[in-house]
């Protein structure tokens, strides 16, 4: 029976123990919970935004001083009312210069330490206030090493935030990209064969063993340019009609319809893809013409703006007349695409 | 057999009560340790208070030097910048003597004396917590003294003197943070392949390490790393951020990312930069959150940041940067 009364005995004073109730605690200022300060740049000697948050236990009754004094060399010269919000949980309480009035909770800047002073109103407590400093005048970053901030006042509640301030909390990212302009051709050699006054004639890249065979208008070559260029890319041609010694076919100097029988030398071109263009007097369909000559060229296509790639079809005509000198006729025509950057 | 029974349930309510009664239930971070000493052995020790005996005895403040006094003196240790001034800004009132000497003592929120007592650092991020409680200083780092009655008019002694204990905590935040590299590159961008910034500058067509960060804290609520910045310009032209998901970007096309790899400690990379893929969602206004940790445990957490970017074929050539400035706040 004894046993049983102490067991009990000890059961209800584990439960006590437990409990708290059997020895009352005190302690002095209670301790903020749930504090920090978000500061925008931890960079040593630069100006900072700060979003400083604290959970208060204690409440804030009216006419209490909340005091934020920042060590390590931390300056807040230049701070005044208009560059902090105060936020009681989600509720804004309007800060002005000097005491406060009415509502308005009071602000005085003594380097490195903030005194807010509340009004009229109170604070629950367990309540969060968010205090943001990021108006035109900022907080000025002390030096390396750890910044502790301090939040005291008579408000009944005390402490501390530390925060890392380094030499560099900035990262520099680089990057380049290059000017770019692809350009290709799809043949290097391209042939008539034995040019006739009764049909057109068309190059293309097999050499006919003897009288011209194409007599319809196809493809000789392509070419294809792309740029990354902001003003695009020109492609011009360079080199002489055709030529045989002192003798050579005439080039048409403007759009001109194939006819047979007249000397004739020209080209016309397609395009397809990108956003360059065809450059006249080569765009119309089914006319010719060739315009550059050994020492001047004449351009072939642009684009306005970098642009992916465009393919040019380029078909060559060659029409004789009855009384052109014989002989093996030829040139070498140039292309070059030049990218505008 | 019966008996047995009964005698082990008593055992275990005894073992028990015991267990709660003398075993702090709260964690403790700091290492303040005092003890009642004699004032020579106090060595490098502060003394925060000087007694007349071990029990029934007056106080006098640590200022003084009364010979009696020697033998039983509150010495603490432990705490770097430790001292007993009630001047400096970070310090903790902990007791209210009647006088300098031969003192009774009151609670810090009595008003009868006006001697106050003080345990203060040099360190504003010491947070010091003082309070009184009966029995233990379960919750506490130390017993400093113990009173005869509260809350006024007391005689002191040594914390095992008495029921009423006054206690003492120092809570030492600690909060270190670094940046590998202040300046990254990705060398030439190019919209056949991906590229990965290196500290170098020179990039690298394989994915690599641009930077890493170095937290610890020992926060109790643990830390917040963000990032803010915008993506990669040259003047008003953008390479394409990839945005709040973590994608691995496609050749060819333009797109600015990064994530993260944490090693050690116990933070965490959170979405959308945990993922194998990269992202950013920053710009130049807004933060984001890179990683965190719930609890500080005082052990460094490196993250291996990675930063990717590619272009199209259309791009304006130049050079195209960004600054990403990196934040940590820790959650005391």
């Amino acid at each position: 029976m004894i046993k049983k009364i102490i067991s009990s005995v000890l059961m209800l004073a584990l439960v006590f123990v437990s409990s708290g109730f059997a020895f009352p605690k005190s302690a002095n200022a209670a301790n903020l919970t749930v504090m920090s300060d978000t500061v925008g740049n931890l960079t040593a000697s630069t100006t900072s935004s700060h979003v400083i948050k604290f959970t208060t236990p204690t409440g804030i009754a009216t006419g209490k001083t909340i005091i934020l004094t920042f060590d390590n060399s931390t300056s807040t010269t230049g701070l005044a009312s208009t560059d902090v919000t105060v936020l009681d949980g989600a509720n804004p309480i309007t800060v002005n210069a000097g005491v406060p009035t009415g509502a308005n909770w009071g602000f005085a800047n003594t380097n490195p330490a903030i005194t807010f002073t509340t009004g009229s109103g109170t604070v629950i407590a367990g309540h969060v206030i968010t205090i943001t400093f990021n108006g035109t005048n900022k907080i000025t970053n002390g030096v390396v090493g750890t910044t502790v901030l301090r939040i005291t006042g008579n408000f009944g509640d005390t402490g501390a935030i530390s925060m890392a301030i380094i030499s560099n909390g900035v990262v520099a990212v680089s990057a380049e990209v290059l000017g770019s302009i692809s350009f290709s051709l799809s043949n290097n050699a391209i042939y008539f064969g034995r040019l006739g006054t009764g049909t057109n004639c068309y190059a293309t890249t097999t050499n006919p063993p003897g009288n011209c065979t194409q007599t319809t208008e196809v493809e000789a070559i392509n070419f294809v340019a792309g740029t990354n260029a902001p003003t695009g890319y020109t492609v011009s041609i360079q080199g002489d009609t055709l030529t045989s010694g002192a003798n050579s076919i005439t080039a048409l100097p403007a759009a001109t319809a194939p006819t047979p029988g007249g000397e004739q030398f020209g080209i016309s071109i397609t395009k397809a893809g990108g956003t360059g263009v065809v450059s006249s007097p080569y765009a119309t369909a089914g006319q010719f013409a060739y315009t550059a000559t050994a020492l001047t060229p004449a351009t072939l296509a642009t684009a306005a703006a970098a642009t992916s790639n465009t393919t040019y079809s380029v078909r060559y005509l060659a029409n004789i007349a009855a009384l052109t000198e014989a002989g093996s006729y030829s040139t070498s025509n140039t292309y070059v695409a030049t990218g505008n950057f | 057999m019966l008996n047995l029974n009964k005698k082990i349930i008593y055992l275990s309510y005894l073992t028990a009560f015991f267990a709660v009664l003398f075993f702090p239930l709260a964690y403790s971070y700091a290492a303040l340790s005092c003890s009642v000493t004699t004032a020579g052995l106090c060595g490098a020790g502060t003394v925060m208070l000087r007694m007349s005996g071990s029990t029934n005895a007056h106080a006098e403040l640590p200022s003084q030097s009364t010979a009696v006094y020697n033998n039983n003196v509150v010495c603490c240790t432990g705490i770097t910048g430790l001292g007993n001034s009630c001047a400096v800004s970070n310090s903790e009132n902990f007791a209210k003597l009647s006088g300098v000497t031969n003192a009774h003592v009151e609670l810090p929120s009595q008003s009868l004396y006006g001697n106050n007592a003080c345990l203060s650092s040099s360190f504003a991020g010491d947070v010091i917590t003082v309070g009184n409680q009966a029995t233990n200083c379960n919750g506490y780092d130390t017993t400093l003294f113990s009173m005869e009655k509260t809350p006024t008019n007391s005689q002191v002694g040594i914390p095992t003197a008495y029921n009423n204990k006054v206690c003492a905590k120092i809570f030492s935040q600690r909060i270190s943070f670094n940046i590998s590299s202040n300046s990254i590159g990705f060398g030439n961008l190019i919209p056949t392949g991906l590229r990965y910034a290196t500290p170098s500058g020179t990039g690298s067509s394989s994915e690599a390490e641009s930077l890493n960060i170095s937290i610890s804290t020992n926060a109790p609520a643990g830390y917040g790393l963000y990032v803010r910045g915008d993506t990669l310009k040259n003047g008003a032209i953008a390479i394409t951020p990839i945005g709040g998901t973590n994608t691995t970007p496609s050749v060819g096309s333009k797109a600015f990312g990064l994530r993260a790899v944490a090693t050690g400690g116990n933070g965490s990379v959170v979405s959308p930069y945990s993922g194998s893929g990269f992202a950013y969602d920053a710009n130049s206004t807004t933060d984001k959150t890179v990683a965190f940790a719930n609890t500080g445990n005082g052990v460094t957490t490196t993250y291996s940041i990675r930063t990717v970017a590619t272009i199209d074929s259309l791009l304006n050539p130049g050079n195209y940067s960004t600054n990403l400035t990196y934040v940590v706040t820790a959650n005391f």
